[in-house]
């Protein structure tokens, strides 16, 4: 058994209050402020602060999270805004250069103007490209038919 | 920032490294651990519920804003003590200390007990040497506050009221006798 003195005793008694001792030593204590009488006043002493000890409100660690996450947001837009200017001028030159190419069309043929027109397919080069049109007359449109076969 | 569940054994150490890696559950996980705590420390110091809260959301703020300056041998529950002394202090200056008694505006933590009655004596009794308590000089008041509310060591105490480890239990242990004088006990 451990004989206790009082200055040891005391070291234990908020621990004791709070419920954090070990059986053994709350056991041990017990006993102690059982024979002590200035144990005893001090331990009710702080049982009555520790019964009123002031709570954190209920919301308040929501409130935390909330403004902790909103500070790393800020600060992770905060550091993409820097790229911004960058970010800007790189689009209208881009969508100047687009411009360009659309306004200021080089001289090109017929066949690459025309998004829309159909050419024949072969293997021949001199036939491959053809323009497949409806005044393409009879005779002619026969000759690329014998090519495909 | 990846939104994992983070099991509440992992060291405070392990959920540092987690938040180093983008990690916003292991945030949530240090702030649940570590809010009452510092709740606490802002109380005892600013003696008032709104401050220390707005103080206490502040020094989280901080905390994670300078989340890199923390090196991972230390110690995050001191970081976070320090960071919350400082916070209190620094509203404490920037703030009119009001001193009015706070404790009715606040939801007190009742235990249960089996006898109602003794309960309902002490807890009449506390208001009364919650008074007294505030009568006691700062570091006084501060060491007994922190010893008893939040559970501080003699060390972390010091390391609050800006002294050593005997000191702050010195002022412990004078804050206590002095109570009793006054309260008669």
């Amino acid at each position: 058994m451990i004989i206790w003195e009082c200055i040891e005793a005391k070291g234990y008694l908020s621990a004791g209050v709070r419920g954090e001792l070990s059986e053994p030593i709350k056991a041990e204590l017990d006993r102690h402020v059982l024979d002590c009488s200035d144990c005893k006043g001090e331990l009710e002493l702080i049982e009555k602060l520790f019964i009123l000890r002031p709570a954190a409100p209920l919301q308040l660690p929501l409130e935390i999270k909330k403004a902790v996450r909103l500070e790393f947001f800020e600060a992770e837009t905060s550091y993409w805004r820097k790229f911004l200017p960058a970010a800007a001028v790189t689009t209208l030159l881009v969508s100047a250069s687009l411009l360009d190419k659309v306004l200021f069309l080089p001289d090109i043929s017929l066949l690459e103007q025309d998004f829309f027109v159909n050419v024949w397919p072969s293997e021949d080069y001199d036939l491959a490209g053809s323009l497949v049109l409806d005044d393409f007359s009879e005779e002619s449109l026969n000759l690329l038919f014998e090519e495909i076969k | 920032m990846a939104e994992v569940n983070i099991p509440k054994i992992k060291s405070d150490e392990v959920l540092v490294r987690m938040v180093y890696s983008g990690k916003l559950a292991a945030m949530d996980t240090l702030i649940d651990r570590y809010y009452s705590l510092c709740f606490g420390i802002c109380m005892a110091v600013l003696k008032d519920c709104d401050d220390a809260s707005d103080a206490c959301q502040n020094c989280f703020v901080n905390v994670f804003k300078n989340i890199g300056k923390f090196r991972g041998d230390g110690n995050f529950r001191s970081w976070v003590l320090t960071i919350a002394r400082n916070e209190s202090f620094s509203v404490l200056r920037q703030r009119k200390n009001r001193r009015e008694n706070v404790y009715e505006e606040i939801e007190p933590v009742l235990r249960n007990r089996e006898d109602v009655s003794r309960e309902v004596f002490l807890r009449i009794e506390s208001f009364r040497v919650r008074e007294v308590v505030e009568t006691l000089p700062d570091k006084q008041r501060l060491a007994i506050k922190l010893r008893i509310d939040e559970g501080l060591s003699f060390k972390e105490i010091g390391q609050i009221i800006g002294s050593s480890e005997g000191s702050s239990r010195v002022n412990y242990h004078h804050g206590i006798g002095k109570l009793k004088e006054l309260l008669g006990a």
